[in-house]
């Protein structure tokens, strides 16, 4: 199906299942362990080994030899492989670094061998006994000493490498009012619950890996690529994911090493990362250095607006980038925005949740509060005054909804804010000092094309297969939802199976496209499903209704069961887009508002509540929206006080690789959390009228909460996270 | 010794613990951390404050061991600076871990002001 025209009244528009609240169709399995994820595929292997991965020790540089002698002699041990062994490997399309060191060495702990045993304990203890000889290299690893020299990203294009529109120095300069600040945010890690693990079974040439991963194409054509073999021989599983946040979006060295060990030892393997091998093994959110400057009239009309942003990744990778939504969030009638990517051999920067948007609105949005006090004008204010309902690159792109502003003032009234005090530092409760923020939320929705088969068996019930994955989001529920709504039968009619290499590719999960595309695709494939039903029932399909389990043409009727009388119905389609997304822009919107205490004495601060209003499309399931809302507005607390991979400057590593120092927020950090959604549907996006929201409940938070302290204090903190030692000597004097 | 951590030999054990007569005043336990729950104390103060200012007050998250000077504990009437000041005195702390000297004088601090309260 391509959706090339907005769409018009449809059986979703009905809404009897779709758009209502309903708990996860998976949640039983999940909640009595019987949903397997990567590392529980019990029942379908047997005879299984256990792989364990040894990482370089050694952030750059050379692999002189490994000494595999003793860990050989281990009672249990199986094989151990080393890229030496296995001959030349393919890279990945969506890798930047290879995910097996050898003989050079990218980062530090990057695989440089898998061990393979019994047992995992005895994996473990011999992969301790492996013995690699390094050459250790100088390595890049200090962002502010590499941006010094860092070039604009895509300085070879028109335009330089430079985003502009009018003369922004120029205007900038002649501003009355303007604000030229620098904002930094530290590397992230995703760290989500469930590890990267992999179960690999040969089957003479043919591979099967049972994994935990985002994307299932990305993936299972990475693999073959990888291990130079024919996609068509890889099957490629991930029907459950225990977070993943964009860390699984790629191949990872679990499964290589998985299927590598596998083939050596003859029989099936299984491998999980530890916990501390993850965040320096795999991808990260990469740091930035931002500027900002905006200029304003003193009326508060923005005239000038600049965001600048600089990162690092590994040779070939690419920028966080952080300066996009400047692009779109504001008006302004001169502007400039680039990017700088600097060269670091520290482990690879990719896309963690919201990639771009979250660092880059951590900063723009403090810059906004900060632009509103020296205009003495509202923080809201400001920005309603500064809304666009056009593309300010081009203004014939009008936004298919914007409703930023509703978010806004609606939020104020919910949230209370008129009972914030302008001045900073003056509300006290005990020790404490109170203070509100707000941010605007924004992320664009992007097109994916996305396929899935729906078959009508003969008991009626409706089998929906996609390689769509569920990393937690409610992808099930909303998938049956959508098949549930188009043919007319209860939810619980409708069985859902996911990510399979053997099912339609579908957009998979990530950058908040998967709800939408994958249950537009679905769609799809549910039109040809009717037409086939309509058919075989000898209706016609245009005016047949389907509701109610049964299908009604005119004055006929029938069960919908019947169609499926003398044999199963099996429909396949996509949907693809056409130029919609060209003509409008589409995009989600939000805004967030966010009430600390900073600790008078000490700094600390602690969350008392927070509000989310979300304007994203038509919500297709409000329950599962609002679990997606509520934990992305968690990561956005946690981004704003306690997250920052620490980087050992010397020898090229995070060196705090585990969740006791990496810390994230605990349930006694959030004490009280609320979500808004407008009532919106949006015909320019898809047939479900659905964008994305997972991305957009981060979007802003870090800097509402940033604001809050502000407003809590009087102290402007601008380099992240936002910890007690960064103020608390600035905060009135106790002794 | 700062770098012995315990007053144990080879082969003995802790058989029992006895503990000392409760002091009266009011007992303190202020653990100052990046999130609420689950996290190491950047700096912690544990203090018996008597009602006439008197008291003892240990020190967390600043040394090996908990850190007392029974010196710095006669200056408690004088405020949280003063008996800092005499606790750490000749504290060699580093560039990242220097704010903990200012930060333990205003956990001392917020401990003092609630004992008056």
């Amino acid at each position: 199906m391509k959706f090339d025209t907005p769409a018009v009244t449809n059986p979703i528009d009905r809404m009897k299942i779709v758009g209502r609240p309903h708990t996860r169709i998976d949640g039983p399995l999940k909640a009595t362990g019987l949903a397997p994820y990567a590392y529980e595929h019990h029942r379908e292997i047997e005879n299984v080994a256990y792989g364990y991965v040894v990482g370089a020790a050694v952030a750059k540089g050379r692999i002189n030899a490994i000494d595999t002698a003793v860990a050989k002699a281990v009672p249990g041990v199986i094989a151990i492989v080393t890229a030496a062994d296995v001959g030349k490997l393919g890279k990945g399309k969506f890798n930047t670094v290879k995910l097996l060191a050898g003989p050079d060495v990218d980062h530090y702990h990057q695989a440089v061998a898998v061990v393979v045993a019994e047992t995992f304990e005895q994996a473990r203890a011999a992969a301790g006994l492996v013995r690699v000889d390094y050459a250790r290299g100088k390595g890049r690893f200090d962002l502010d000493a590499a941006l010094k020299t860092a070039p604009l990203t895509g300085a070879e294009k028109p335009g330089k490498g430079e985003d502009r529109v009018g003369t922004f120095e120029t205007a900038f300069a002649s501003a009355p009012v303007k604000l030229d600040a620098e904002y930094t945010t530290p590397d992230h890690s995703h760290a989500m619950m469930e590890p990267f693990a992999s179960i690999a079974a040969w089957n003479g040439d043919a591979l099967t890996v049972w994994t935990s991963n985002q994307m299932i194409d990305w993936g299972r054509t990475d693999l073959a690529t990888t291990l130079n073999m024919p996609k068509e021989k890889v099957t490629f599983l991930s029907p459950y994911v225990g977070g993943g946040f964009g860390g699984k979006l790629f191949l990872r060295s679990d499964a290589v090493l998985a299927a590598l060990g596998a083939k050596a030892a003859g029989r099936p393997l299984k491998l999980a990362m530890s916990r501390p091998f993850m965040a320096n093994n795999t991808t990260h959110r990469p740091a930035t250095r931002q500027r900002i400057r905006i200029g304003a009239a003193k009326d508060g009309t923005i005239t000038a607006i600049a965001h600048e942003s600089g990162s690092g990744d590994q040779p070939g990778g690419s920028p966080e980038a952080a300066v996009l939504q400047t692009n779109l969030l504001y008006a302004g009638a001169n502007r400039l925005t680039s990017m700088r990517l600097a060269v670091l051999d520290l482990p690879e920067g990719n896309a963690m949740r919201a990639p771009g948007e979250a660092p880059g609105l951590m900063a723009l949005e403090i810059a906004m509060d900060e632009m509103a006090e020296k205009l003495r004008m509202d923080p809201i204010a400001f920005r309603v005054k500064n809304d666009t309902q056009v593309d300010p690159k081009d203004p014939k792109r009008r936004f298919s909804q914007r409703e930023l502003v509703r978010c806004l003032t609606e939020g104020a009234q919910q949230f209370g804010w008129s009972r914030r005090n302008a001045q900073p530092g003056q509300v006290r409760d005990g020790r404490w000092l109170v203070g509100m923020g707000v941010a605007s939320a924004f992320r664009n929705h992007m097109n994916m094309t996305s396929g899935a088969r729906v078959r009508l068996g003969k008991d009626g019930v409706v089998t929906v297969e996609t390689d769509m994955t569920d990393i937690g989001t409610g992808s099930y529920t909303i998938i049956a939802q959508t098949a549930a709504e188009m043919m007319g039968v209860p939810l619980d009619a409708v069985v859902v199976k996911l990510g399979s290499s053997a099912f339609p590719v579908s957009a998979g999960s990530g950058g908040q496209f998967g709800a939408a595309n994958a249950t537009a695709g679905v769609y799809a494939a549910c039109v040809k499903l009717r037409e086939a039903v309509a058919q075989r029932l000898g209706y016609n399909s245009a005016d047949a209704v389907f509701d109610g389990g049964k299908v009604t043409s005119g004055n006929r009727s029938a069960d919908l069961r019947r169609a499926a009388s003398a044999g199963e119905l099996v429909a396949e389609d996509k949907i693809e887009y056409g130029d919609l997304d060209k003509s409008w822009q589409l995009s989600t919107f939000g805004a967030h508002f966010v009430e600390v205490g900073v600790d008078s004495y000490t700094g600390a601060t602690r969350l008392r509540r927070m509000l989310a209003v979300c304007a994203a499309g038509r919500i297709i399931n409000p329950t599962s929206a609002r679990s997606q809302v509520i934990g992305a507005m968690t990561m956005g607390v946690g981004s704003a006080l306690m997250e920052e991979l620490a980087v050992d400057k010397r020898f090229g590593f995070f060196v705090n690789h585990d969740l006791a120092s990496y810390e994230v927020p605990v349930h006694a950090d959030i004490p009280h959390q609320e979500v808004i959604f407008l009532d919106e549907a949006d015909d320019k996006a898809n047939p479900m009228k659905a964008k994305g929201i997972g991305e957009l409940g981060l979007c802003g938070v870090g800097a509402a909460v940033a604001n809050a302290m502000y407003n809590a204090t009087g102290v402007r903190l601008r380099d992240y996270p936002l910890t007690l030692d960064k103020h608390f000597d600035r905060l009135p004097a106790v002794a | 010794m700062p770098q012995q951590d315990t007053v144990l030999k080879q082969g003995e054990l802790i058989t029992a613990v006895t503990l000392p007569k409760p002091l009266g005043g009011k007992h303190f336990y202020e653990k100052v951390r990046d999130r609420a729950s689950y996290a190491y104390a950047l700096v912690s103060v544990a203090a018996v404050i008597q009602p006439d200012g008197t008291g003892r007050v240990a020190f967390g998250g600043v040394a090996p061991r908990p850190w007392r000077v029974e010196a710095a504990d006669a200056l408690l009437p004088h405020g949280a600076a003063a008996v800092t000041a005499r606790a750490f005195q000749g504290a060699t702390p580093t560039k990242d871990n220097a704010f903990k000297l200012p930060l333990a004088t205003r956990a001392l601090a917020s401990v003092i002001a609630e004992a008056k309260a």
